[in-house]
Parts: structure tokens; C-alpha cells; sequence
């Protein structure tokens, strides 16, 4: 009789942890029309609003640097697309400086590596760089992890958006990626007229200089992600304070050398500045490089061998279409902003 | 009465759960001594040896059997530190048949490699992770010797890669007589490396490719 009875107890025990444990509100990734499919594996991470959140707050939230005083959000602001303006090289904490552009982050489901030198291999796995590098946030996994264990609010939201009050690098990762993952803009003007949308249309000079891009850039720059991928060498001098040889570090291969990521186009009007080592602050800068600038090397990509010669009109052009790449809608997404993580 | 009986209830079981199990010990040593960290080995070679840090990967352990079956452990990765005595000792289930040979990876395979963030001896938090280009660090080997010239004579063996044609991983095929007691013979590496020549790998390439290939050949079945 005793027996049956802490049988049913237990049985009922049970049941009711079944009920409380924490219901997940889960996000379906949108791939707009025409566009591939994403690269990084969502089965492995589902998209949950509650992870999504976390990724938020945990993005926003310099707990993350060795001495919190930097967050991801320090060099990757939504109102630059995600990178850091103003600012040629990325900063880390006690003011010191990195070697690198910040990248902007757009579209990131979609990329097979990441890093200008594309040494990383998986989206959840990129931020270990910023996080443990020694010119930027400085901390070390155990230690942030060992942080965020000890906070009562994160083991909160671990618990709501995994199931489990218990934080690891794991989950830390894939909770970042939760939010990362959905930083996608596919809401530009350009867009819009590529939906044949009503009232929106390309003016003379984006028509333009749509057309000089599809016959000039489209090679490396290909819609609709605006990058294909690739690393290319696009004749940029070294610069000889840094000399940054690029992807040759990872491939230890000749043919590497000099070459960086593709970045892509998409909201490049307020991603400046521009180039692995942000060296340019104008468009018309970039423009200039590939029109006059181009210095001949061994790995240099095969489109560019006599530059991309331009008038002064055609540059007006081709900078009004790629203005047609901002997506307002993206960059100004609440979803997207600090303390988003805060709301119900 | 009751309590004697819990008891050989309790000790059955445990007594059960001894038989099910097959312990595959790996035996770090210097010629027939246990490796210790900080102890000084002389190599047959000369060259006077510390060794002050040892952690490696075991993966994808498989047990065959003279009857012809074979036990793939599932999820298969070990992380090995010297400087935790039971991470050497990895416990599978056993069997009645006679062992023919184990066979094991010595790293970690290009498919966790690629996939993002991974939990367990796999976090990226346990030090054997590399962050600017993606992977694991199959074995870390480090400590000092005065044929390294070198900053304190150290040297320091980080040995990865998982891209071809820098795939450091290797595939071990053990013969099984009696034991299961894998010894992993360091005076057998400082035999045929050149410490004075090779004492700093940080990175994937031809340099970690032949390390990696001197490494597999220093474990057997005792």
C-alpha cells in the first residue's frame, strides 16, 4: 500500500515537472525567394524566441570582455550595419587595437567560413575569436563561463531558452549564434524592385550603375548575398606597418597570399570604412582603388588585371545603386537593439 | 535482515556492473618508468627531458573480436590529461568474447571539427581548441630540454589540422593478446625527434603531419 502510494507520488512528480519545464516559442528562418540555402545547421540549434533573446543579451552585454568593459556590440552597432564606424581597426579592451576591419555582420547563415581570412569553419565557433583574443575582449571560456554561472539572470534565461540553469561554452555559443544568425537583411530597395514590388523603381543613375555593377562586380560580388564566398586578392598595396598576407595564414598555400573574404555589398553605405584594414572612408575611395589603384601581384584576381576603369559619371552611378542596398528595415530593427532582451 | 539483504542487493549489482565493463587504460611512460610531470628522463639519444604538460585526444575506439564482432563506442572522444589520472582510464562494455584488436583514433575527426560548438571533452573551453583557424589540437605535449635553444629550452608540440593534406589525426590498429592496457612510450619520441631541430609546432602543416606520425607509433598493447 506504502509502496504504491510514493509510486503515484513520484509518478505525479514527475508529470508536473513535465508541465514546468520552460515552453520554448520557436522562430522559423525565413530564406527569401531565390536565395540559397543557409549553410549553418539550424537542426543542431533550433531557433527559439527565448535563445534568440539570450543571443541578444549576451551580445549587448560586455560581461563577456575580461574587465566588462566591452561588449560584441562595441565594434558591431546596428545603426552601422553591424560593424563599427568611424574606426579603421577594431578596438579591444584598455584601448588597445586589433589588426583587422570589424566585419559587418549580415547574412551570416549564409556563409561557409568567417574571418577576413576565412580561418573560421562554423558560425557558432567565430566569436571564441573576439572573446579570447588578446587585443580584443581578452577573456578566456572558462572564465566567462564561470561568470555567467554565478549571475542569476543568465541562469535564467539559459534555463528558459535550453532548459538547462547550467551555462558552457556550448551553450554560450549557441545562444550567440541564436542571434547572430538572424541578423539578415533582405529589405533594400533593391530588393523590393527585385520583387517587383509597387511603387519602387531604380531612378536613371541606379539603373546605371546596376548595370556597371552586373558587368564589374557581380563576378565576385554576386546576388543576391552581394558576395560569393571567394577570397580574392584585389590589389590593395600592403600595408607595411601591418603586413596582414591574409588567407596564406591559414592555407600556408602561395596562391593565398594577399587574399581576403568578399565582404558583401549589402548596406555598404553605412559600413564604412572599407577594405580588411578599413584604410578607405569613401565609397568614391573604394571606387578610386579599383579604377586607378590596382597593384599587379602574382595572386592578383584575374578580373582585375587592368582595373575597372570608371568615368566620373559612372562612379556617381554605380554609388546610387549601391545605395539601393541599404535596408533601413534591418538596421533599425527593435528586434535587433540593445535591451530587446528586456521585453516580453 | 533487511539491511544485510539491501547490502548483497547493493553489492550484486555493483558485483554486475564490474563484470560489464572492459577498462582500456592508457599508460604513459619512459622507457619501462611512469611518466611523471617534472621528472627528469634521460632519452636514449642523451638528451636530458621534463615534460610538463601532456593532454591528447582518443577517439572513435573500437573493440574487435576474434568471434568477428565489434563494439563501436558511440560518441567516441577522450579527452587524455596527464594531470588527471582518470581521464586515462576509458570504461566500455564488455563481452565474453576474446578480444582480437583495438582500434583507435589519436585526435579528433574532420566531422566534430566542423561542427560548431560542441559540449563535453569537445568545449572549446578545454584549452585543445584552436580559434583563429577552426579545430581541435589533437595532442599537447610541452616541457624543456637543454637541447632546445629556446626561451627557458622549452619545447612545445600543439598538433592539429584537419584539412587534407594536413589531416594530423591517426588511426591506430592494435593487436590484443591479454590486457587491455595501452602503454604510450615517450622515450620512444625523443628517440627519433630532434629536439635541437623540431621543438615548436603551433600550427597544422607537413611539420605536424610527421610529429603527428612519430606519436603513433609509440603505443602498444602491454
Amino acid at each position: 500500500m506504502k509502496k504504491s502510494y510514493i509510486v503515484l507520488v513520484l509518478f505525479s512528480l514527475c508529470v508536473s515537472f513535465a508541465f514546468f519545464s520552460p515552453k520554448t516559442k520557436s522562430i522559423k528562418f525565413i530564406v527569401p525567394k531565390g536565395w540559397p540555402k543557409p549553410v549553418y545547421d539550424f537542426s543542431k540549434n533550433p531557433l527559439t524566441e527565448e535563445g534568440f533573446k539570450l543571443g541578444s543579451a549576451l551580445f549587448y552585454d560586455p560581461i563577456l570582455s575580461r574587465d566588462h568593459s566591452i561588449s560584441c556590440a562595441g565594434c558591431h552597432l546596428p545603426f552601422t550595419a553591424f560593424t563599427h564606424a568611424d574606426h579603421s581597426l577594431s578596438h579591444g579592451i584598455n584601448g588597445k587595437i586589433g589588426t583587422r576591419n570589424s566585419s559587418a555582420l549580415i547574412n551570416l547563415a549564409w556563409s561557409k567560413s568567417f574571418m577576413w581570412d576565412g580561418g573560421v569553419n562554423n558560425l557558432e565557433v567565430q566569436p571564441i575569436n573576439p572573446l579570447t583574443n588578446p587585443l580584443e575582449m581578452d577573456s578566456k571560456l572558462p572564465d566567462v563561463v564561470k561568470e555567467l554561472n554565478q549571475s542569476a539572470k543568465y541562469r535564467r534565461l539559459f534555463y528558459k531558452a535550453f532548459n538547462d540553469s547550467v551555462v558552457t561554452s556550448q551553450l554560450l555559443l549557441k545562444a550567440l549564434a541564436q542571434f547572430t544568425s538572424q541578423l539578415n537583411s533582405y529589405n533594400s530597395k533593391y530588393d523590393s524592385i527585385m520583387r517587383h514590388e509597387k511603387n519602387v523603381a531604380f531612378t536613371e543613375n541606379e539603373k546605371n550603375g546596376y548595370a556597371l555593377f552586373k558587368k564589374n562586380c557581380s563576378s565576385c560580388h554576386s546576388e543576391p548575398l552581394f558576395t560569393n564566398h571567394s577570397f580574392q586578392n584585389n590589389g590593395l598595396p600592403v600595408d607595411t606597418f601591418l603586413k596582414d598576407y591574409g588567407r596564406i595564414k591559414i592555407t600556408r598555400n602561395a596562391n593565398d597570399s594577399l587574399k581576403f573574404r568578399v565582404p558583401t555589398l549589402r548596406n555598404i553605405e553605412f559600413s564604412a570604412p572599407y577594405f580588411h584594414d578599413g584604410r578607405v572612408n569613401k565609397l568614391k575611395d573604394v571606387l578610386e582603388h579599383y579604377s586607378t589603384g590596382i597593384v599587379p601581384s602574382a595572386s592578383l584576381a584575374a578580373q582585375l588585371k587592368s582595373g575597372i576603369a570608371l568615368t566620373k559619371q559612372e562612379r556617381k552611378d554605380l554609388i546610387a545603386f549601391l545605395k539601393t542596398l541599404t535596408d533601413k528595415a534591418f538596421m533599425y530593427n527593435i528586434r535587433f537593439r540593445y535591451n530587446y532582451s528586456d521585453s516580453n | 535482515m533487511k539491511n544485510v539483504l539491501c547490502f548483497l542487493l547493493f553489492a550484486g549489482i555493483h558485483f554486475v556492473q564490474a563484470q560489464n565493463n572492459l577498462l582500456l587504460k592508457f599508460s604513459p611512460e619512459f622507457k619501462n618508468a611512469v611518466l611523471h610531470t617534472d621528472s627528469l628522463y634521460i632519452s636514449s639519444i642523451g638528451d636530458s627531458i621534463r615534460i610538463s604538460t601532456f593532454r591528447m585526444y582518443i577517439s572513435s575506439i573500437q573493440i574487435h573480436y576474434k568471434n568477428g564482432t565489434i563494439f563501436k563506442e558511440k560518441n567516441s572522444y577522450h579527452l587524455l590529461d596527464i594531470e588527471e589520472a582518470k581521464s586515462f582510464e576509458i570504461t566500455l562494455p564488455a563481452s565474453k568474447n576474446e578480444i582480437k584488436e583495438i582500434i583507435f583514433s589519436v585526435g579528433v575527426d574532420s566531422t566534430a571539427s566542423v561542427s560548431g560548438a560542441l559540449g563535453g571533452d569537445l568545449d572549446p573551453g578545454k584549452g585543445m581548441y584552436w580559434a583563429w583557424q577552426s579545430g581541435y589540437v589533437n595532442f599537447k605535449l610541452e616541457g624543456n630540454s637543454p637541447v632546445c635553444k629556446t626561451h627557458k629550452n622549452e619545447f612545445s608540440f600543439h598538433v592539429g589540422g584537419y584539412l587534407h593534406p594536413d589531416y594530423s589525426m591517426r588511426t591506430l590498429v592494435l593487436p590484443v593478446k591479454n590486457s587491455t592496457e595501452i602503454k604510450i612510450d615517450f622515450a620512444r619520441f625523443f628517440e627519433k625527434v630532434d629536439l635541437a631541430k623540431s621543438n615548436s609546432i603551433m600550427i597544422p602543416g607537413k611539420e605536424a603531419m610527421k610529429i603527428a606520425d612519430e606519436f603513433s607509433t609509440i603505443f602498444s598493447v602491454k
